[in-house]
């Protein structure tokens, strides 16, 4: 098979298999409809979609953007390392295998940050100045995409040969970074009509209830820190309940009333006073944050692996004029991947360690474009241990694809090698046709 | 700014007749994405994902989406199909008249003109039935066989969309069909009319073959009402003789009340509006007194059922300057509650508002463009025109087709012309590239 078609028959069974895109929230599509744009979720991401909204309204244009963006990605990183025809192969691994497309073809940031990074990557790696420029373009966009996607962005425009020489080379690439983070920062003050401080309150919520629940403070000590509590009495057992039950300012055993205002300076300070004071607490409550994103800790509040009819409810769908129907194909597709969704497959942890593995093959077998996509990956992975309020299991999406990008080259690379050694060693006397055939 | 538009120049000139077809796709799917949807595509969807196809539209269509709908679902592969369908139909058609980028050039052309495009962006059987007739006309000019009769399959599938596509299907074939160069007329004009009697019927065997049940539809409700609205005066009494065991929903005032049902130029009223002539029959019987009234009424004053049926064709027509329905559909779903039933709904992009809203309502509402009349007196003109048989056939297949509407008298629309107005645009390039190689 040419390699065209085989990318081919990887988009259409990815578009059979999501299309129009599977949509969890829809505060995004609001605001790309309207305009107005908030802090809540990736301005950026939502810019994108609204210009988009110009020619194809709803989820379908990102779904085909994030989907287009990986394939292409992927495809012109590999044919760095593979022939052209396993390029293609590999691209359709990254694309369908199972856990990977389940997280990809949700619409959101995180199918968008992997699609970027790749392609950005691939593009930055070109020698014609245009390309490069495009590069670090996509670089700068992914970085937008979510709190600490700008260490994803680092290890690979270090491994970019942006001039001769060492020294030079990492001087002109951290430059190149910095340049990404301060843009990058700007870009996203530029992108908000409306600034709520709600993802910023929201972390410093999730993290003073893990701090106070680890920290076993007493309720004098929590007054002083002047917090919108739901109880003024046993804070700190309230806290350990809000946090089990992940009730952090609505239900029953919330442990904050809705921050206003007013109070929500209060919150973000006390939570930086507080993991100062509390540093061991603070680190157990992260450590615990980073095992529920990996999976390595059953929670039942985490957001799973889930595949509704596109929209989170009918009711939402018909609010928002956003529904679809699962196909025939769609759901004997969806079949095998949602019973894999309750295997060890679908646990990030897998891929993590995997990840680990494998980045030390890359360093001592010198496999160096998976190695640098690998450190990417868990670099990325471990700062979302720190920036994550809710964890889930598409925020693992780049070290997912990183993951499977990088076994499916060292793979091929070690096979190849392997091969090779072999065609080294054989006999003298045997002709090369007789190699080929008993290959 | 003179660099800037010789550079644009430059690009449009060096685009290959891939980049424009591509081009002129684009701005459909753009214009129709997902694809738009009325009452008439709701019951096709509906009996696609039950797979109880009825006559009542063609069942042919329902299978097709039956299909369709198992792939992706929704009304998104249907947009795909008869958009490709017709450009490719276009693009073929006129390759055999001219270089490839021309070719592609015209075809882009025609597929966006917006009298073709605001049809062709809805799922509706006319829009499916005219990609067909475009595809099959394409393939019966081509010099191999086997492709000709590819386009005889394609005209049965437009035969087995509308009731009355024969009209349109026959003078494609008796004109542009061959078996074989070079034969006697005698032999190919029996050839031709066989195969014009087994397309026509072939359709009709798809849509009894695929249909579980039978929808009866008929003209004669409105027929009876227009016959007595135009006929000279007559009692009460008169037409309660002649109206016996019809399912009427009044029982005085019969004339009055058929003047007035056909003064508000909507067929739907006579048995669904708030003061209807008639009440659904609910058995063979009233069946019967209905075909009996029909024929005592239409037989008794021809002339009545003729103005009635002509000024209905002059609505189709757009002839009087009345309350006729706009020309564009561009809604999604026609009632919100169809949401829920099919699972389907979208809302608009800001490309689709500017087209849709701003400039084909605008184009609808302030000029001629979607007048079906200037399509009609345009192909009469160039017919005298046709040197060859293409163009000839083109004008005659539109032309026909709109006339055979006159004994149905369907309630106006835009779609019914919508094959008329193709064919008229699509003859008159063929004329114009013919005369023009000619005088060259």
């Amino acid at each position: 098979m040419k390699p065209r078609r085989i990318l081919l028959a990887a988009a259409i069974v990815f578009v059979l298999f999501g299309y129009p895109g599977f949509l969890r929230g829809f505060d995004e599509l609001f605001e790309s409809r309207t305009g107005d744009i908030t802090d809540w979720g990736s301005p950026v991401f939502t810019e994108i979609w609204h210009v988009l909204d110009i020619l194809f309204a709803g989820t379908a244009p990102m779904f085909v953007l994030q989907g287009g963006l990986l394939l292409a990605g992927s495809y012109a990183l590999l044919r760095r390392v593979v022939p052209d025809r396993s390029a293609a192969w590999g691209t359709m691994l990254v694309l369908l295998a199972p856990p990977v497309i389940a997280a990809t073809t949700y619409v959101g940031e995180d199918a968008l940050l992997a699609g970027l990074l790749v392609t950005g990557f691939a593009l930055a790696l070109k020698e014609a100045r245009w390309r490069r420029i495009a590069g670090v373009a996509a670089l700068l966009l992914a970085s937008t995409m979510r709190e600490g996607a700008i260490v994803a962005v680092l290890p690979l425009v270090v491994a970019v040969p942006w001039a001769t020489g060492r020294g030079r080379r990492l001087g002109v690439a951290l430059a190149v970074w910095g340049t990404i983070l301060v843009l990058g920062f700007g870009l996203d003050r530029l992108v908000v009509d409306r600034r709520t401080q709600r993802r910023e309150v929201r972390l410093a919520m999730v993290d003073l209830i893990g701090t106070i629940a680890n920290a076993g403070l007493d309720d004098a000590a929590l007054a002083e820190l002047h917090l919108p509590f739901a109880v003024t009495t046993q804070i700190g057992a309230r806290a350990k309940q809000a946090y089990a039950k992940r009730e952090i300012d609505h239900g029953d055993h919330r442990l904050f009333e809705p921050a206003a205002d007013d109070t929500q300076g209060a919150v973000i300070a006390a939570r930086r006073t507080l993991s100062r004071a509390h540093p061991a607490a603070y680190f157990s409550h992260r450590v615990h944050e980073l095992a529920v994103l990996l999976g390595l800790r059953r929670d039942p509040h985490t957001r799973p692996v889930f595949f509704s009819e596109f929209a989170p409810s009918k009711k939402i769908g018909f609010a928002y004029s956003q529904m679809a129907h699962h196909s025939l194909a769609q759901k004997l597709l969806l079949w095998p991947v949602k019973l894999l969704s309750k295997t060890r497959l679908f646990r990030p942890y897998l891929f993590f360690f995997l990840a680990i593995v494998l980045l030390g093959i890359a360093v001592v077998r010198k496999h160096g474009l998976a190695g640098v996509i690998l450190a990417s990956g868990l670099g990325y992975e471990l700062v979302l241990g720190i920036t994550t309020s809710d964890p889930g299991y598409t925020d693992s999406t780049w070290l997912m694809v990183a993951t499977t990008l990088a076994a499916f080259a060292i793979a091929r690379c070690e096979l190849e090698a392997r091969n090779e050694r072999i065609g080294e060693q054989a006999p003298v006397g045997v002709a090369d046709d007789d190699r080929a055939q008993h290959r | 700014m003179w660099e800037g538009l010789s550079s644009m120049k430059r690009f449009v000139r060096a685009l290959s007749p891939r980049g424009i077809l591509g081009a002129a796709f684009a701005l459909f799917v753009i214009y129709g994405f997902p694809g738009y949807m009325s009452n008439d595509s709701m019951v096709q969807l509906t009996e696609a994902r039950s797979g109880h196809f009825s006559d009542g539209n063609p069942p042919l269509m329902a299978a097709e989406w039956w299909l369709l709908d198992r792939i992706i679902s929704g009304p998104v592969l249907m947009l795909l199909l008869q958009g490709a369908l017709m450009l490719g139909g276009l693009y073929v058609l006129f390759r055999r008249l001219v270089i490839d980028k021309t070719a592609a050039w015209i075809a882009g052309a025609i597929f966006v003109f917006p009298p073709v495009m605001v049809t062709m962006a809805v799922i509706w059987k006319d829009s499916q039935m005219a990609a067909y007739l475009v595809a099959g006309a394409a393939a019966l000019i081509q010099p191999r066989l086997r492709t000709r009769l590819i386009g005889v399959a394609l005209l049965v599938a437009a035969c087995s969309l509308r009731h009355n596509a024969v009209a349109a299907v026959a003078p494609l074939i008796a004109v542009l069909f061959e078996w074989r160069q070079g034969m006697r007329w005698t032999k190919r004009l029996a050839i031709v009319g066989a195969l014009a009697v087994v397309v026509g019927l072939a359709g009709f065997g798809i849509t009894r073959f695929l249909a579980g049940k039978h929808v009866r539809l008929t003209p004669m409700y409105n027929d009876i009402v227009g016959v007595i609205a135009y006929t000279d005066h007559r009692t009460d009494a008169d037409l309660r003789e002649v109206l016996r065991g019809v399912p009427l929903a009044i029982d005085k005032y019969y004339q009055p009340q058929a003047e007035l049902l056909v003064g508000m130029n909507h067929g739907w009223l006579v048995m669904n509006g708030p003061d209807p002539f008639f009440v659904p029959p609910k058995n063979e019987e009233q069946w019967d007194a209905t075909v009996r009234a029909w024929k005592e009424l239409v037989f008794d004053d021809p002339h009545a059922y003729f103005l009635f049926h002509t000024y209905q064709l002059s609505r189709l027509l757009h002839w009087p300057d009345d309350d006729l329905p706009g020309a564009v559909w561009n809604l999604f779903v026609e009632a919100q509650e169809q949401t829920a039933w099919v699972d389907h709904t979208a809302t608009y992009s800001r490309a689709q508002l500017v087209l849709g809203f701003d400039l084909f309502y605008g184009l609808d509402r302030n000029t001629s463009l979607f007048h079906p009349w200037i399509y009609a007196v345009l192909a009469l003109l160039l017919i005298p025109l046709c040197r060859t048989g293409l163009p000839f056939a083109l004008f005659t297949s539109g032309l026909l087709y709109e006339l055979s509407f006159f004994p149905v008298g369907v309630e106006p629309e835009y779609r019914y012309s919508h094959w008329m107005v193709l064919a008229t645009a699509i003859g008159a390039c063929v004329l114009f590239i013919q005369r023009r190689n000619r005088a060259a």
